[in-house]
């Protein structure tokens, strides 16, 4: 009884520091150490690491300094969105509900705020996010500025769900942008970190709400066969194709009035777990015989849950990402081909893939922009591996189905490339240029992207 | 105490990931039997699911070895 008082007393303490009032003893000062991703991929020693704890300070430092300044979130990125030599503003003081409506359920959120954090605080409104990424650590401001995006064919991403925000530009002007802003709008949604700095988002969400997910395999054939009429049976529908198996893992999630179920295991790491061991100096056929036996045999598991907590959870490995959407009709064989290829090439790896399909939406530079649905197929490397051998060798075949990738993730396309891939990349570019002239919000990579 | 709220106890509250629970001081006694410098080492560099710098974008060293004393109920 004693230890669980002492979590109780942590926890309470913990969610009064999250969700209270901005902090007020805060400083923006110069700091020192080396600053790394959450894979440790992308590494920079900044001149100075800002901890802000309002848009004043941020206004402040914005007009007394020069020089690079990128905002942070978690660093979840894999891609090098956030090196640089210059500034890094670091925005997790901006967190907590700041305003919710219950009639039109909506909340204004610090875009600091983490989304396993948020998850908690709108079920206590009686609110739930109408979807969320697969990782809960990261940052509102990171995850809707990158496209981050759920499972759902119905079901658009983070940033398609918001309905105004307010942006610090880069010369130190706050504006509160909404759909009467017309272009504006649809450009800031998906910003990449290259317009300002997001303070607080509003976003439209539902009443709070259950889950229930189920695991099971099945031939990856069949599955990809009936793929359009599964995407459209369920709220949420996504498979992980095996590597070395002629199986994938295959989950569903639908809404639930069942009771909570009990704790959740990510299934695609159920699935490393149990194949690592096999994959040890097998040839590509040996690995096919063993992952298909184990695969035949894996139980259908099922869990009920609130929805942020099923929807969203922690990585128990650390990984590089890449990850490209390409149009939902026809996508099926972009799966088969990069199998092909695994198995051909003896590639070792044993991360299965993961395939979704996700709604179209308008924010320009969303992965899925447009009017027609989209797949995201996803492919992933260990953080003590090298991923490039591996992503150098897949990432053509995302290219040939016409392939944008997602900007927080491994991808090699300049400006020459997006601005094919986006039909709204130019004028994105234009309205960058006009709030940041100086391109102050432009690392190395960035400005391979829009500095044309 | 606010740095550590929004970093460290992500994780170190509840356990999870198998992160050494905050106030436990056998867990903590183990990690510590290996030398404070080489948790702090874990800590800059990122270990097994902890990433570097434990979500604290933040923090310098001394914010992390105060962090790590706090976790491990040392007095610094």
């Amino acid at each position: 009884m004693k230890d669980l008082t002492r979590r109780s007393f942590l926890a309470s303490s913990l969610r009064a520091a999250l969700f209270g009032a901005y902090a007020v003893n805060s400083s923006a000062q110069a700091r020192s150490t080396p600053w790394s991703n959450w894979s440790g991929g992308q590494t920079c020693r900044p001149a100075g690491r800002y901890d802000i704890a309002s848009e004043d300070q941020l206004i402040e430092l914005l007009n007394s300094t020069s020089g690079p300044i990128r905002p942070i979130g978690s660093g979840h990125s894999f891609s090098p969105l956030i090196p640089t030599d210059g500034h890094l503003v670091i925005i997790d003081q901006l967190s907590g509900i700041l305003d919710y409506d219950s009639s039109t359920l909506q909340a204004t959120i610090g875009a600091g705020s983490r989304l396993g954090d948020l998850g908690v605080a709108l079920d206590d409104i009686g609110q739930g996010m109408l979807n969320l990424p697969d990782i809960d650590r990261q940052t509102l401001a990171g995850a809707t500025a990158t496209g981050t995006h759920g499972t759902g064919i119905t079901l658009q991403s983070l940033a398609g769900n918001i309905t105004s925000l307010r942006l610090v530009t880069p010369e130190g002007e706050i504006r509160d942008i909404d759909a009467s802003d017309g272009d504006l709008f649809d450009a800031v949604r998906v910003n990449v970190g290259a317009l300002g700095v997001v303070t607080q988002i509003r976003l439209q969400n539902r009443e709070a709400y259950k889950l229930k997910k189920r695991e099971w395999t099945a031939p990856t054939e069949d599955i990809l066969t009936d793929f359009d009429e599964l995407a459209a049976s369920h709220r949420h529908f996504e498979i992980f194709p095996l590597v070395y198996s002629d199986y994938s893992m295959v989950l569903s999630i639908d809404e639930s009035d069942e009771p909570i179920g009990q704790t959740i295991i990510p299934a695609e790491e159920v699935t490393l777990a149990d194949l690592r061991p096999l994959g040890v100096d097998a040839t590509p056929l040996e690995r096919l015989t063993m992952n298909n036996a184990l695969a035949a045999n894996a139980e259908t598991s099922e869990v009920v849950d609130l929805s942020h907590k099923l929807l969203s959870n922690i990585r128990n490995n650390r990984f590089n990402e890449m990850e490209y959407s390409i149009p939902a009709e026809g996508s099926a064989e972009c799966v088969r081909e990069i199998l092909k290829t695994i198995y051909d090439q003896a590639i070792d790896v044993a991360f299965p893939l993961e395939y979704r399909y996700v709604s179209p939406e308008d924010p320009w530079l969303s992965m899925a922009y447009g009017d027609e649905p989209h797949a995201t197929i996803s492919i992933h490397r260990t953080a003590r591996e090298d991923y490039r051998p591996y992503f150098d060798i897949i990432e053509p075949i995302f290219w040939k189905y016409g392939g944008r990738p997602h900007w927080g993730k491994i991808h090699s396309l300049g400006h020459r490339e997006l601005s094919q891939l986006y039909p709204r990349f130019r004028d994105f570019m234009e309205i960058r240029q006009s709030l940041d002239p100086n391109g102050r919000m432009l690392n190395e990579h960035l400005k391979n992207l829009f500095d044309a | 105490m606010g740095k550590w709220a929004r970093s460290c106890a992500l994780c170190h509250v509840t356990g999870e990931a198998g992160a050494p629970i905050a106030g436990d001081s056998a867990q903590w006694q183990r990690r510590l039997a290996q030398g404070e410098e080489s948790i702090l080492q874990r800590v800059l560099e990122g270990y097994n699911s902890m990433p570097p710098l434990g979500y604290c974008m933040s923090c310098e060293v001394k914010d992390f070895r105060a962090m790590v004393g706090f976790m491990a109920g040392i007095n610094q």
